[in-house]
């Protein structure tokens, strides 16, 4: 099963979560803190370096800390470690985590979230953690849309949609791994380079044309999903 | 303190120049009466009167100037100037004291009633932020409790039930707590806003998204006009307005009657509606309903007080507004309106 390491130092919540994974049959280490955190992952390296596999698949990471902050954790993990990192955070941190998902974390919750939320994130991280840097499936489906990644094609109800190149790249970039949030810096790296990374109206334009390709209401989107002031997400079907 | 003493208070010069011509054609009709030390205090009463609406720095440099004036005008030989050092000084340094006291008088009396209208704010904001935290809470603890101490007796229907509420004032109390945060941060210009070129469509959709979440089985209408120029705005301020918004007409509409929002550009300025089929805002209560909460009104429901004023803060940081109007057919509509500004570039143009 899924191993899930759990970074919370408040009490209460960290039983309620550990319980809701545990309930779905993760597997669950626990840590209050940074120090212990770094001895459960200087051990699962050590484990690593013997058995070939990490036993670690998903790393769930509060910001707030007692002995230190979550960046320099994060930092930590990323020196050695590929797992997806999933955020908590507090609403009134925004800057913060848009910061750590440009940074390597993967994906984020605030603060209050409900059960139902965090286990949706999970199975996204988990999935991703077990495919590594592949593309997670070749083919995204949502409904009666069919988006082909090796075949660039793009279908709605077997109709083809003609996509121009931009609106390809973004899809792509964003089908490439459906649930996960690309934040607006990744996405204009990514499509325009690195140059543009602060020119967010280009994705508004470009994203509002995609939805009224692929949408039924695209203000009332149930596919291409605006992250406010942090970036999108494909619907993870 | 003193430094800001001299130079705080108003400067409203059409009154203090008025003053000061009626003072000085005064003093040309009763020369001929009165003796100079007479005419003196006719000056004296005339700067004094001035200085009420002058801060004291210039009531000050005013009056030394009339002085002058009054030298050359009034005391002999006329038409130069005659220092008789005694009774000039005496004058110079009795206007100035008058004029510079009564000014700064003016500044203590306004910087009270400034804290004494913050200290008045302050206590309503306590008041209704206890009031609109503890109904929620009441509700939880007494559900809670109840699923606590009568577990037993309690069906599951009862139980399903209380579970709900719980989840739902859970709920609403996040949603408080948003409120007052961001109010808070607003009032003291702690925020830095982060404002980028967002869509109605986006804005419009997260917060319907939101909203869907915690009423999901509330129908709720969208429609954005296609083709809508972008706003320069703080996104995540906008979602929360158009939310509390939305939440609203939620709360104050009967549960079957379908909650519409919609987005449309009137002449230069963006503008986002959210209508209901609810009783209607009182026609007493059109005008106040926005600061209702800074003003003590309290709100029969709860905390749309804070969320209201808390629109208005967001609409005018944007350079907008927020009205409410009966809807055609009953219930109401919330409207805000947002300036556009139209300097951005264009993404580079691509050959399909």
């Amino acid at each position: 099963m899924p191993h899930i390491l759990l970074i919370e130092d408040d009490p209460s919540l960290r039983q309620i979560l550990s319980d809701g994974l545990l309930r779905e049959s993760y597997k669950v280490t626990e840590a209050i803190d940074v120090k212990q955190t770094k001895a459960v992952l200087a051990s699962a390296l050590a484990q690593q370096a013997t058995n070939q596999k990490l036993d670690i698949d998903v790393i769930l990471l509060d910001l707030n800390l007692p002995d230190g902050t979550g960046e320099s954790l994060l930092s930590y993990i990323r020196r050695s470690f590929r797992i997806p990192v999933l955020i908590i955070s507090a609403r009134h941190e925004e800057g913060k985590k848009i910061q750590m998902l440009d940074e390597g974390a993967d994906d984020y919750l605030v603060k209050p979230f409900s059960v139902a939320e965090l286990l949706a994130r999970i199975r996204v991280a988990v999935r991703h953690s077990n495919q590594g840097s592949q593309p997670v499936a070749l083919l995204y489906k949502n409904g009666d849309l069919i988006f082909d990644l090796d075949k660039k094609r793009l279908t709605r109800a077997g109709q083809v949609v003609k996509l121009s190149k931009t609106e390809l790249k973004l899809l792509t970039q964003l089908a490439t791994s459906p649930g996960y949030i690309c934040t607006h810096r990744q996405l204009l790296k990514e499509v325009w380079g690195s140059e543009f990374v602060e020119h967010t109206h280009y994705l508004r334009i470009y994203m509002a044309q995609i939805r009224a390709k692929i949408e039924h209401n695209p203000a009332d989107p149930q596919i291409l999903l605006t992250e406010t002031g942090i970036g999108y997400r494909l619907a993870d079907a | 303190m003193m430094k800001t003493i001299f130079s705080e208070g108003s400067k409203h010069w059409w009154p203090a120049t008025l003053i000061w011509a009626i003072a000085w054609i005064s003093l040309g009709w009763l020369d001929p009466y009165l003796d100079l030390a007479n005419l003196s205090m006719v000056l004296l009463i005339g700067s004094a009167a001035a200085s009420l609406w002058l801060t004291p720095l210039w009531s000050i440099v005013v009056s030394t100037v009339a002085i002058v004036a009054f030298n050359w005008s009034f005391v002999p030989p006329r038409g130069s100037f005659h220092v008789d050092l005694n009774q000039h000084l005496l004058l110079l340094v009795a206007m100035v004291m008058v004029n510079g006291l009564i000014a700064m008088l003016m500044v203590l009396q306004r910087r009270a009633a400034i804290r004494s209208n913050d200290q008045q704010i302050r206590t309503t904001l306590l008041a209704s932020i206890s009031h609109d935290f503890r109904t929620p809470l009441a509700t939880i603890i007494g559900s809670a409790s109840s699923l606590h101490d009568q577990f037993h007796q309690l069906t599951d229907a009862d139980k399903q039930k209380m579970i709900e509420i719980i989840l739902s004032q859970s709920n609403q109390l996040n949603q408080i707590t948003n409120n007052v945060l961001q109010i808070v941060r607003l009032d003291s210009h702690q925020l830095n806003l982060r404002k980028d070129w967002e869509s109605a469509e986006e804005l419009v959709g997260s917060a319907v998204k939101l909203c869907r979440q915690r009423s999901p089985k509330r129908q709720i209408d969208v429609s954005v006009d296609a083709g809508l120029p972008l706003l320069w705005c703080d996104a995540l301020l906008v979602v929360q307005l158009l939310e509390n918004l939305i939440e609203n007409a939620i709360k104050y509409s009967p549960s079957n009657e379908a909650i519409t929002v919609t987005a449309y550009l009137k002449i230069n300025s963006l503008v986002f509606s959210v209508a209901d089929r609810g009783a209607g805002v009182p026609p007493e209560l059109v005008d106040k309903i926005f600061d209702a909460f800074q003003r003590g009104v309290q709100s029969s429901k709860t905390g749309s007080g804070i969320g209201l004023t808390l629109c208005q803060m967001i609409a005018g940081i944007h350079s907008g507004s927020i009205e409410v109007a009966a809807r055609d057919g009953g219930g109401s509509v919330f409207t805000c309106i947002f300036p556009i500004k139209e300097n951005m570039s264009s993404p580079p143009l691509e050959k399909n």
